[in-house]
C-alpha cells in the first residue's frame, strides 16, 4: 500500500453502501481518497450458512440489532423510546453485508410530496437528477429484475434476469391476478447469472439477511470496494472516528479516530464526506463539538438528528395447504405490488404503501413465528402445527411511507457509550397516525391477497419492532439553510467542505427500500464534487 | 451447595433435570420426533447461557417460577431429599402442563424466553434436523426454478402507467 499523504483530497467516514460508491467514483476520477471504517472485512468463511445451527446466528453474531449482536465494532443504542429498533451492520460494506437486497427506485412523485400532496417538503432535486446515477449504479453492482414495470419510469435492461418462477411466486400470482392488482418481479441487488469477478450467481439458499457467502448479493464489499481499491482508494478498517475536526475558519480539516489498540490517530483531508447513515451520521456530527460549533457540526439550526424516518413495517403471513417452499429462495425477494403506492385520500391516509411479497425461512424461524409474530404453540399440538407451517408459509411485508416529524430524532445519550467511550445515540420515535392508518390499510390488503392466493390461515403483526433497516432524514437536504442541513449536493450549509451522502440526507422516505437511492445520490454528489473540487477544497 | 451437572457449566444438576422435564412438555416426543429434553436441549441451553449471560436471569427466574408453582401442587419432599428434590418431577403429565400454563399466564415474558430458547436448541439440533430433512442453506442451496415467464405480466402491462409525473 502506498503511504497515505498527510492531507488527502477526500476523507470518507463509513464504508457502507454510500461510502463505497463514493470511494469508487472519486478514486476513479483521480482523487486521493481515504476511508475510515469502524468495522472490518467479513471473512466469507464466517457466514453461518454451512452450519446446522445457522438460524441461531440470527440471535447472536449475525443478529441485525447491534444491541443483540454486540460485536466489538458495534456501538450500543438507547432504544427505550422507540417502538422500532434501528438495525445496522458495522463492517466493510455496512448494512449491505446482510440485507434483503430489495432494490427499487424512488418514483418521481416521491421527490415532490409537498407540491403533489401538500405534506412534508419537496426535495431540492427531482427524480431526473439522480436518474442517470441509478443506471450507473445498477450497471456497477449488478441488479436482477425485469425492465418495463408500469409502476415506475422506464429503465435500461437489468444486468441479470429476474428470479425464477417457483411455487411461492405462483401462489402469489394466483391471488394478484384474481384481484387484478399490479405486480412485478422485484428488482434485486443480487445476481441470478454470472456477473462481476469472483462472484457466483444465487443458488436460492435463502437467508440473505445473514449475508451471502457466494457473493451473489451485490453488497458493497464485493462490488464497489474491490473496484475502488483497484483505483487507488485506501480503506482503513477498525478505525472508529471520534470526531470531525475543524480549522480556525470553520472548515472541516479531517477526523480523529481510534485505532484497534485504543490509540488515537488523525487523518487530515481537504474534503470530508460522512457516510454513516441515519443514526451514525447525526451521532458523529453531534459528537463533533468545538468552539465554532458548540452544538455539533453543521448543526447551527439544531436540525441534525431530527426528522428521523424509518419505514414502519407490518408482516402478514399465510399458511397454504400445499407446499410453497418459502425457505427456498432469497427471503425478501420475489414480487412487489405497487397497486396502492400513489396517494388516494379515500384510503384514509396520504402517500402510499408498498406490498413486498416475501418468503419464509427455516424451521426455527417458523417455530418462533419470526414473520407472523405468532410462535408455533408448545405442548401436544406443537409438531402438528410446525408441520402445517413449515415450507407451507409465506410472508408479506407492508412498508409505508414515513413522513418526517421533528420530534422523531437521534440524540446523544447522556451516559451510554461505546467501547471507546464515545457517547452513543438515543433514539426517540413514535409511529404517526398517518403511518398507522397506512399500516392498517396494508394489513387488510395483504389479508385479501393471501386469501385470494389460497392461504387457509392468516396471521399478522401490526408493527414489527425489529424492522428499523431504513434510517433516514436526520441531516436532510434543502435549499433553505434554515430548515435543512445540506444542499442538493449533500454539501453542509454550515461547513463548505463537509458532505453527507447517506440516508440521513433524505427529505422524505418514499415507501420503498432506500439503498438504491442512497447509492445513486452518492454517485451524483461525487460526480459534482469531482467537477467542483477546486472551489470546494 | 448445588451439584453441578456433568455436561453443563452453568446449570446445576437439579436445574438440568427440571429443564429437561419442562422441555419434554414444551416439545413432547411424538412419532419419530424426540422430546426436546430427551434430545439434549437442556445442555444446549446451558451453552446459550454460557455464551450469552444476559439470558441467565430470565431462564433462572423462569425455572424458579415453574418449580415454585409445582411445589404448591406437590407434596412436601422427605427431609433428606430436600436439597436435590425437583417438585415438578413429582407431578403427573397433566399436572406439569397445568403448572406450565399457569406460569405462562402469570409471567408471559419469562416463559416466552424459556420456550424460545428451547425452540432454538431443538431446531438447530443436527439429529432433529436430520429427521425433519433440513440441510444447511449452503453449499447446495435449493434447485433453481424455471425462468420467469413474462407472458404472465400481460394483464399488468395492459393496465398501463401507474406512476405520477412530477
Amino acid at each position: 500500500m502506498a503511504p497515505i499523504r498527510d492531507v488527502v483530497d477526500v476523507l470518507i467516514i463509513g464504508a457502507g453502501a454510500a461510502g463505497a460508491a463514493a470511494a469508487w467514483s472519486l478514486a476513479s476520477g483521480g482523487l486521493d481518497v481515504v476511508c475510515l471504517e469502524q468495522g472490518d472485512w467479513i471473512d466469507p468463511t464466517d457466514y453461518p450458512h454451512h452450519s446446522p445451527d445457522w438460524e441461531l446466528h440470527r440471535q447472536t453474531d449475525f443478529a441485525k440489532d447491534p444491541n443483540v449482536r454486540q460485536r466489538p465494532e458495534d456501538y450500543p443504542l438507547n432504544n427505550d423510546d422507540t417502538p422500532i429498533v434501528p438495525l445496522m451492520f458495522n463492517a466493510v460494506g455496512g448494512s449491505t453485508v446482510h440485507w434483503s437486497g430489495h432494490f427499487p427506485r424512488f418514483r418521481p412523485s416521491d421527490f415532490r410530496v409537498k407540491t403533489l400532496d401538500d405534506v412534508a417538503e419537496d426535495w431540492p432535486l427531482t427524480y431526473w437528477d439522480p436518474e442517470p446515477y441509478y443506471e450507473e449504479n445498477d450497471a456497477n453492482i449488478g441488479v436482477s429484475g425485469l425492465e418495463g414495470d408500469p409502476s415506475g419510469p422506464p429503465r435500461l435492461p437489468r444486468q441479470t434476469p429476474p428470479l425464477g418462477l417457483d411455487a411461492a411466486a405462483r401462489a402469489y400470482i394466483r391471488g394478484l391476478e384474481k384481484l387484478g392488482w399490479h405486480w412485478w418481479p422485484t428488482e434485486n441487488a443480487l445476481i441470478t447469472a454470472p456477473f462481476g469477478e469472483g462472484r457466483q450467481a444465487c443458488n436460492y439458499c435463502g437467508p440473505c439477511d445473514m449475508g451471502c457467502p457466494r457473493g451473489a448479493m451485490s453488497s458493497a464489499h464485493v462490488t464497489y470496494w474491490p473496484a475502488a481499491i483497484a483505483k487507488g482508494a485506501r480503506l482503513i478498517t477498525r478505525a472508529r472516528v471520534r470526531e470531525i475536526t475543524v480549522d480556525r475558519r470553520g472548515r472541516a480539516s479531517g477526523a480523529v479516530y481510534y485505532t484497534p489498540d485504543g490509540g488515537i490517530a488523525q487523518q487530515r483531508a481537504r474534503v470530508v464526506i460522512v457516510a454513516c447513515n441515519g443514526v451514525g451520521t447525526p451521532r458523529l456530527l453531534l459528537n463533533s463539538v468545538s468552539s465554532l460549533f458548540p452544538h455539533g457540526l453543521a448543526n447551527s439550526n439544531g436540525l441534525v438528528g431530527t426528522h428521523l424516518m424509518f419505514h414502519p413495517i407490518a408482516f402478514v403471513s399465510g399458511v397454504f395447504p400445499d407446499r410453497v417452499d418459502g425457505h427456498a429462495g432469497p427471503v425478501g425477494l420475489l414480487l412487489h405490488c405497487h397497486e396502492f403506492y400513489e396517494t388516494d385520500l379515500s384510503r384514509g391516509f396520504v402517500r402510499g404503501i408498498k406490498i413486498q411479497l416475501c418468503r419464509e425461512s427455516g424451521p426455527l424461524s417458523t417455530a418462533l413465528g419470526h414473520f407472523p409474530g405468532e410462535a408455533v404453540p408448545w405442548g401436544a399440538a406443537h409438531h402438528r402445527v410446525q408441520r402445517e407451517r413449515s415450507a407451507h408459509m409465506l410472508a408479506i411485508a407492508i412498508m409505508v411511507e414515513d413522513l418526517p416529524e421533528s420530534h422523531n430524532r437521534v440524540e446523544l445519550d447522556p451516559t451510554l457509550t461505546d467501547g471507546n467511550r464515545i457517547p452513543a445515540p438515543k433514539v426517540s420515535y413514535t409511529v404517526s397516525e398517518n403511518s398507522r392508518r397506512a399500516l392498517d390499510f396494508g394489513i387488510a390488503r395483504a389479508r385479501d391477497l393471501l386469501e385470494a392466493a389460497g392461504a387457509t390461515e392468516i396471521m399478522h403483526q401490526e408493527l414489527a419492532r425489529n424492522s428499523g433497516w431504513h434510517l433516514m432524514g436526520t441531516a436532510r437536504m434543502g435549499e433553505n439553510p434554515d430548515n435543512s442541513v445540506v444542499n442538493r449536493y449533500g454539501r453542509a450549509h454550515d461547513v463548505p467542505n463537509l458532505f453527507i451522502i447517506d440516508g440521513s440526507i433524505f427529505v422524505t422516505s418514499a415507501a420503498v427500500n432506500p439503498t438504491s437511492t442512497i447509492q445513486a445520490l452518492a454517485l451524483y454528489v461525487s460526480d459534482w464534487l469531482k467537477h467542483n473540487l477546486r472551489e470546494v477544497a | 451447595m448445588s451439584e453441578q451437572h456433568q455436561d453443563c457449566e452453568i446449570l446445576a444438576a437439579h436445574q438440568v433435570a427440571l429443564l429437561e422435564a419442562i422441555q419434554n412438555r414444551l416439545i413432547p416426543a411424538q412419532d419419530e420426533m424426540p422430546g426436546a429434553g430427551d434430545a439434549g436441549c437442556a445442555q444446549t441451553v446451558d451453552r446459550f447461557l454460557k455464551e450469552r449471560p444476559a439470558l441467565r436471569r430470565p431462564i433462572f427466574a423462569a425455572l424458579n417460577a415453574v418449580e415454585v408453582a409445582a411445589g404448591d401442587r406437590a407434596q412436601a419432599p422427605p427431609d433428606d431429599e430436600a436439597s436435590t428434590h425437583v417438585a415438578f418431577l413429582a407431578l403427573s403429565i397433566a399436572e406439569r402442563d397445568a403448572v406450565l400454563r399457569a406460569v405462562e399466564a402469570a409471567q408471559p415474558d419469562l416463559f416466552r424466553t424459556l420456550v424460545n430458547q428451547t425452540y432454538s436448541a431443538y431446531y438447530t439440533n443436527p439429529a432433529v434436523l436430520l429427521i425433519l430433512g433440513w440441510n444447511p442453506p449452503q453449499p447446495e442451496g435449493y434447485p433453481t426454478p424455471p425462468p420467469f415467464d413474462e407472458a404472465l405480466l400481460e394483464n399488468v402491462k395492459q393496465r398501463g402507467k401507474l406512476w405520477r409525473d412530477a
